[in-house]
C-alpha cells in the first residue's frame, strides 16, 4: 500500500462527498 | 435557443434541475471508468512507481481550477455589464467549487511532490501562483459573505473576480516562464501527450467526471440561491 497515493484519493473524494453532503442538506433546507 | 428567456432564475430553474442530475449521472459513470482506467489498466511507471497514479486527480484538478475561475470570472463580467441576477448567482456558485479543487490539486500535488522530489512544497513560481488562486477564491467567497447588500456583494466581487484573470495565465505558462521545480505540461492541444496511451485515457476520463461534477454541484447551488432570493 502506498500511503502517498492512499491520503490523497481518501482526502480528494471525501471533499467531494462531503460538498455534495452539504449541497443536499442545504437544499433540503430551502425546499421547506 | 433562447438564450434571454433562460436569463431569467425563475425560468432557468427547472432547465438547471435536469441538466445537475444528468451531469451527476456522467460524473459518477466517468469517475467509475477513470478510476478503473487509472488502476487496473494503465501500468505501473517505470521511474516513480505506483505513486504517479495520483495524476488522474491531480492533473485534472488543477484543470478545473483553472477552468472554473475563468467560467466565474465570466458570469461575474457579464453580471457587471447586463446586470443580470442569474449571472451573479452563477459566479457565486462556482466559487465554492473552484476552491476546492485549488486545494485537491495543492494536496495531491504535495502528496506526489514528498516521495518524487523529496518535499512537500517549495515556492516555486507553479506552486506559489496555484496556491494564489486559492486565496483569490477565498476571497471572492469572504468578501461576498462579508457585504449584506446582496447586488454590491456581487459587484465587489465581480470586480475581485476579474482583477484575479491574470493569475491564470500565470499559473499556466509559470512553467516555461521560469525555472521551476514543477515539471511542463505533459499535455497540450499542439502536441502529442508525452505518456503512455492508457494514462492518458484515464486523466482525460477523470477530467471530464471534474466537469460533470462541477457543472452538477453548480447548478444545485444555484437551484439553492433561487430558492432562497426568491
Amino acid at each position: 500500500m502506498n500511503w502517498y497515493l492512499f491520503w490523497a484519493y481518501a482526502v480528494t473524494f471525501l471533499c467531494l462527498f462531503l460538498e455534495i453532503a452539504f449541497l443536499l442538506k442545504r437544499s433540503r433546507e430551502t425546499k421547506k | 435557443m433562447k438564450w434571454f428567456w433562460y436569463a431569467s432564475p425563475q425560468t432557468f430553474y427547472p432547465l438547471a434541475g435536469k441538466i445537475a442530475l444528468a451531469g451527476g449521472i456522467a460524473a459518477a459513470a466517468l469517475a467509475l471508468a477513470g478510476l478503473y482506467v487509472g488502476f487496473f489498466v494503465a501500468p505501473t511507471d517505470a521511474q516513480q512507481g505506483e505513486v504517479y497514479r495520483v495524476i488522474f486527480i491531480h492533473v485534472p484538478a488543477a484543470w478545473m481550477s483553472m477552468f472554473l475561475y475563468l467560467v466565474m470570472a465570466f458570469w461575474a463580467a457579464l453580471g457587471l455589464a447586463l446586470n443580470t441576477r442569474l449571472s451573479g448567482m452563477m459566479a457565486s456558485a462556482l466559487a465554492p467549487t473552484g476552491a476546492l479543487f485549488t486545494f485537491i490539486a495543492l494536496w495531491t500535488g504535495s502528496l506526489w511532490g514528498k516521495p518524487t522530489w523529496g518535499t512537500y512544497w517549495v515556492w516555486d513560481a507553479r506552486l506559489t501562483s496555484e496556491l494564489l488562486l486559492l486565496f483569490l477564491y477565498l476571497g471572492f467567497i469572504l468578501l461576498q459573505a462579508a457585504i449584506d447588500d446582496r447586488r454590491r456583494a456581487e459587484r465587489a466581487g465581480a470586480i475581485l473576480a476579474l482583477v484575479g484573470v491574470v493569475n491564470i495565465p500565470i499559473i499556466y505558462y509559470s512553467v516555461q516562464w521560469w525555472n521551476t521545480l514543477h515539471q511542463g505540461a505533459s499535455v497540450s492541444l499542439t502536441r502529442a501527450p508525452t505518456m503512455a496511451a492508457t494514462m492518458f485515457t484515464g486523466m482525460i476520463l477523470m477530467a471530464l467526471a471534474f466537469w460533470m461534477y462541477s457543472i452538477a454541484v453548480a447548478l444545485v447551488r444555484v437551484r439553492c440561491m433561487i430558492r432562497e432570493q426568491g
